[in-house]
């Protein structure tokens, strides 16, 4: 039989039988439709948690206590690092900028207003490294640093949350029972880190220390780094075996009680669990593929039984096996790819709605449908339908006619 | 002097199911002219079905030979026999075997499907045929939506369409009425005059009566 006629003969038996052609499909569909969604959500997930830490420069460098290595900082690690670690690194290390920060969170009021947010005691290079600019008043200096100064710096939301339209400049808040006298407002700087930093209040770092928390460590001390970053991180780290008085000659990292980390290395971490979670995606879809491929080959099966008169009359009037197996093959791949392109369409729409939902509680997610999901998807349907249908064809193909005619 | 189409020497056939060998067909000699019109004849279970299936391809002998056009064909494989169904065959059966999604144009079409004909070809085919067993105007009923003597006309119209050289009809008046029964032998009857060779069985004498030549079968043997 000649590509054309086959295609014909295919999709009108296909078309003859409509309603069960969709529900045989059904399983494709969702499964396919599932991949797009999951793929698409990964996507877009990866790409906002990448631009999340994707922004700094590639010459910045983060020390944090504990040898685990990346992440954000944690409050189960012991907390080791603190502002003489930061002064050493600064007086020997190759950075042009060196800056310590604690974090924390804390009630805060402000007349009549009160609400709970991130506190972050910051010495005065903090925005050279998160650059960021200055809305009215100023930063904190080295002047309030070294004086523990009670003056803080709000992010722009929690500015209008405690001060509405009225200039916060000069006015006094209160800080758990820490007053403080507000000094200036940075810009809208959205979120990075995954905290809103336009929520943060910023506190001289010994203010944070001494008056608030009671403790001398720093969460973290982070720095721009002069040459080589991968010899400035080996750098950083024998400095700080030398303050923490730390034996290790060999430089094992494991021995160390902090970590020093590149942007780069986040950014690595960052890739490995997206493939991890690609490669996830990809089984439970090879799984629901599977099961939806089963569902059609077991269609396939009873419309062969259904079909043996049709199959005898064909064969005895000339047609060849390799015809009735192309025909049932065939119209296997039409179902499969039909139920792949019904599969894409539903789940891009799905994908789409579920990105304005996310648009709602994400700041910065960006709708995403990887090309290579779809092309992957047709593919993958194409194969399921070859894969699964060529076993009942074979046995159509394989059918004797006299046997066949003679089916009732 | 005519050519003989069919040469049948010594042709068995057995089954085999299982355990249970049965010989169904006992050594059978038989010779069809080319434009013979031969009725089979016999009791049920006398192989006439078996013989048939034989001699059009269907099936293969266990054991003899059948020279078809003097070529031995004992041997062919699946696909050689299945490309003399399609250009050398027409089958007429009992049961009609229309496909009954298909209407009445698209059922005569099937056979110039798998020949590869064009499809403006087919419909002008297809159309000629099936005004010639008078059903010209009844182009896009389905199988479902005529009588049977209908249903038989255009089975015949479809065995027709690919010009084959032998007509076998197992019992194509098994299901119709006397009336319908005259129509369709009458057709069987005017392809033998235009030099078609027919083989019909039949189990009715008045249905036999048409043909030339009566072979009667017993117990898998020709007896006369
Ligand atoms: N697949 C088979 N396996 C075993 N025996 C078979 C098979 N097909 C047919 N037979 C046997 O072969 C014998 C001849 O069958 P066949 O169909 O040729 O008879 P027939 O002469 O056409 O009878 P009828 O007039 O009833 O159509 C029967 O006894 C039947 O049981
Ligand atoms: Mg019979």
């Amino acid at each position: 039989m000649r590509i054309p006629d086959l295609v014909r003969t295919s999709s009108d038996s296909l078309r003859r039988n409509t309603s069960r052609s969709f529900l045989t499909v059904l399983g494709i569909v969702i499964g396919i439709a599932a991949v797009i969604v999951m793929l698409s959500i990964g996507q877009g997930a990866q790409g906002y948690v990448l631009n999340q830490v994707a922004n700094l420069g590639s010459d910045v460098l983060f020390v944090e206590s504990g040898n685990g290595g990346g992440g954000p900082p944690s409050p189960f690690v012991q907390q080791t690092l603190n502002l003489k670690d930061a002064a050493a690194l600064a007086k020997r290390g190759p950075f042009t900028v060196v800056s310590s920060v604690v974090i924390t969170n804390a009630a805060v009021s402000a007349q009549e207003n009160s609400t709970f947010t991130d506190i972050a005691g910051s010495d005065e290079f903090q925005l050279d490294i998160f650059p960021a600019e200055i809305a009215t008043g100023r930063f904190i200096d080295h002047e309030d640093v070294t004086s523990s100064a009670r003056v803080a710096v709000l992010g722009w939301d929690i500015a209008k949350d405690l001060f509405g339209d009225q200039d916060p400049i000069g006015e006094r808040i209160t800080i758990r029972n820490l007053p403080a006298r507000v000094i200036g407002v940075v810009t809208p700087q959205g979120s990075k880190f995954f905290s809103n930093l336009d929520k943060r209040i910023y506190l001289p770092v010994t203010t944070t220390q001494r008056e608030l928390l009671n403790v001398d460590y720093v969460s973290y001390i982070s720095m721009k780094a002069i040459g080589d970053i991968e010899i400035a991180k080996d750098e950083a780290r024998a400095i700080l075996r030398d303050t923490h008085a730390i034996d290790n000659p060999n430089a094992d990292l494991a021995k160390d009680d902090f970590s020093v980390s590149s942007q780069s290395d986040a950014v690595n971490i960052i890739a490995g669990v997206g493939f991890a979670l690609t490669l996830l995606l990809a089984s439970i879809a090879a799984i629901s593929l599977v099961v939806g491929g089963i569902g059609i080959m077991n269609m396939m099966l009873v419309s062969v039984t259904e079909r043996t008169r049709e199959i005898g009359l064909r064969k005895a009037i000339g047609g060849t096996e390799q015809d009735i197996l192309r025909q049932f093959l065939l119209e296997a791949i039409m179902l499969t790819i039909g139920g792949g392109v019904l599969g894409i369409t539903v789940g891009i729409f799905f994908s789409f709605l579920a990105s304005l939902a996310l648009k709602a509680f994400v700041d910065g997610w960006v709708f995403v449908i990887p090309p290579s999901a779809i092309i992957s998807a047709f593919l993958v349907s194409t194969v399921v339908g070859i894969a699964f249908g060529y076993y009942p064809a074979k046995r159509a193909a394989k059918l004797d006619p006299i046997e066949a005619l003679r089916y009732e | 002097m005519p050519e003989s189409i069919i040469e049948l020497k010594n042709l068995t056939k057995t089954y085999q199911n299982d355990d249970v060998e049965t010989l169904v067909l006992r050594g059978l000699d038989l010779t069809i002219q080319a434009g013979e019109f031969v009725a089979l004849m016999g009791p049920s279970g006398s192989g006439k079905s078996t013989l048939m299936h034989i001699l059009s391809f269907l099936d293969r002998p266990t054991n003899g030979s059948y020279m078809y056009r003097g070529r031995d064909v004992t041997a062919l494989t699946a696909d050689e026999r299945a490309a003399l169904r399609l250009s050398d065959i027409g089958f007429v059966f009992q049961a009609f075997h229309l496909l009954p999604k298909l209407n009445v144009l698209e059922n005569v079409m099937l056979p110039l499907v798998y020949a590869g004909a064009s499809i403006a070809d087919r419909k002008q085919r297809a159309t000629e045929a099936l005004q010639n067993v008078g059903l010209g105007e009844r182009l896009d009923f389905l199988p479902n939506q005529l009588s049977g003597g209908q249903k038989q006309r255009v089975a015949i119209a479809r065995a027709l369409i690919n010009n084959p050289s032998v007509i076998f009809a197992d019992e194509p008046t098994g299901n119709l009425d006397s009336v319908s029964s005259e129509q369709v032998l009458g057709i069987l009857s005017d392809l033998h005059r235009d030099g078609k060779t027919v083989v019909m069985v039949t189990h009715e004498p008045d249905a036999a009566a048409h043909a030339k030549r009566i072979i009667r079968m017993k117990d898998g043997v020709i007896t006369a």
